[in-house]
């Protein structure tokens, strides 16, 4: 008895059970109604692969660039060349911090007290001061009680006098002026 | 098909690398199948290029390569449908359906398939119901077997072997009445 012609079909594609396929194979051998099925299958499929299929590589290259230019993570434009959106309300909201900010710091600045901070001393806030020896500058420090860094710097034509060679002195010998 | 090599992609789905090499991989092998449902060069671009769109969207990342490529095979013939159903509609309202149909100077067809024989191949296909020319163009130009083709339709694989049966006995007659060499 022949098989279905779905299975012979299946058999042609490979797909069938292996128990089948021997019993198969053993009942072509002896019916040509059947091998003829199998060869008209064996027909349409080569009429099918030998139809030309347009090539796919022009429309490939179409449709990729209209993806890449659709999803823009996919080829990322260099940095100067992307497009910046900022929504509007973002953009005012910036503006107006840049606005408030700006202004407190115009206003803190112009009201800040001359404390001779370490970041305020400048060479002009002392030419008002005229120290006559170097103990007044100390008493002058000691006054203000907070530290700070001084910058000396001596006129140009001063001359000055020789007292000794510079010497190191111990950490343990200085008494800070006392004796 | 290159089936060795498994990518496993998750959440790099998108990441330009993957993305570009799952193009590069399924474009032909959709395209193909594209062309073989529709037998139109420009829909099968638009429906390759839709179905692309839609995997970049997707949420649910898919977990390897195969199962990205049975998804896209899938939405192409989603969309091949949609194309033909609403096609058919525009066809049967202008009273031209019937004639268009089998028309081989369709706009598309004709530039492309200079050769007659892929012409008539082209034809006999459009003859077939949707759902028998799916599974044999899937059988026959996707490389897919029985079991995949189940995946992809939704349907189980014995309606497949049916199916396939079904287009290859129908494909035959329509190309016997073509009068192309089978024999």
């Amino acid at each position: 008895m022949c098989p279905e012609k779905d299975i012979l079909s299946a058999f042609f594609d490979g797909e069938l059970d292996e128990r089948f396929v021997s019993m198969i194979e053993a009942h072509l051998s002896e019916c040509d109604s059947c091998r003829e099925i199998l060869a008209g299958f064996e027909d349409v499929r080569t009429v099918l692969h030998d139809a030309e299929i347009p090539d796919c590589a022009p429309s490939k290259r179409l449709a990729w660039s209209f993806l890449s230019d659709k999803f823009s993570s996919l080829y990322p434009r260099p940095v100067w060349k992307r497009r910046l959106l900022i929504p509007a309300p973002a953009m005012a909201a910036v503006l107006l911090l840049v606005l408030v900010l700006g202004a407190g710091l115009m206003v803190s600045i112009f009201n800040r007290r001359d404390d001779f901070g370490f970041d305020t001393v400048t060479r002009t806030h002392f030419e008002n001061v005229q120290f006559a020896s170097f103990e007044q500058i100390i008493e002058y420090l000691d006054a203000r009680g907070n530290g700070g860094a001084l910058i000396f710097t001596l006129p140009q034509d001063t001359r000055l006098q020789y007292l000794s060679e510079p010497t190191f002195i111990k950490a343990a010998d200085y008494k800070r002026g006392r004796d | 098909m290159a089936r060795t090599v498994v990518y496993k992609m998750g959440k790099n789905q998108t990441k330009p690398g993957n993305f570009e090499y799952v193009y590069d991989i399924t474009y032909p092998l959709l395209y193909r199948i594209a062309f073989r449902i529709t037998g139109d060069e420009n829909i099968s671009e638009d429906l390759c290029q839709e179905a692309f769109i839609r995997y970049y969207k997707r949420v649910i990342p898919l977990p390897d390569q195969d199962q990205a490529r049975y998804w896209l095979i899938r939405v192409v013939k989603n969309l091949a449908f949609n194309h033909e159903k609403r096609r058919g509609r525009e066809l049967k309202a202008n009273y031209k359906y019937s004639k268009e149909f089998n028309s081989p100077t369709r706009s598309g067809e004709t530039e492309l398939l200079r050769n007659e024989s892929a012409r008539i191949v082209q034809r006999a296909l459009k003859k077939l119901p949707f759902n028998l020319r799916t599974a044999i163009v899937l059988r026959e130009y996707g490389d897919l077997s029985y079991r995949d083709i189940a995946k992809v339709l939704g349907i189980s694989e014995s309606n497949v072997k049916v199916r396939v049966f079904r287009a290859r006995e129908q494909l035959k007659k329509h190309l016997d009445e073509e009068e192309v060499d089978v024999s």
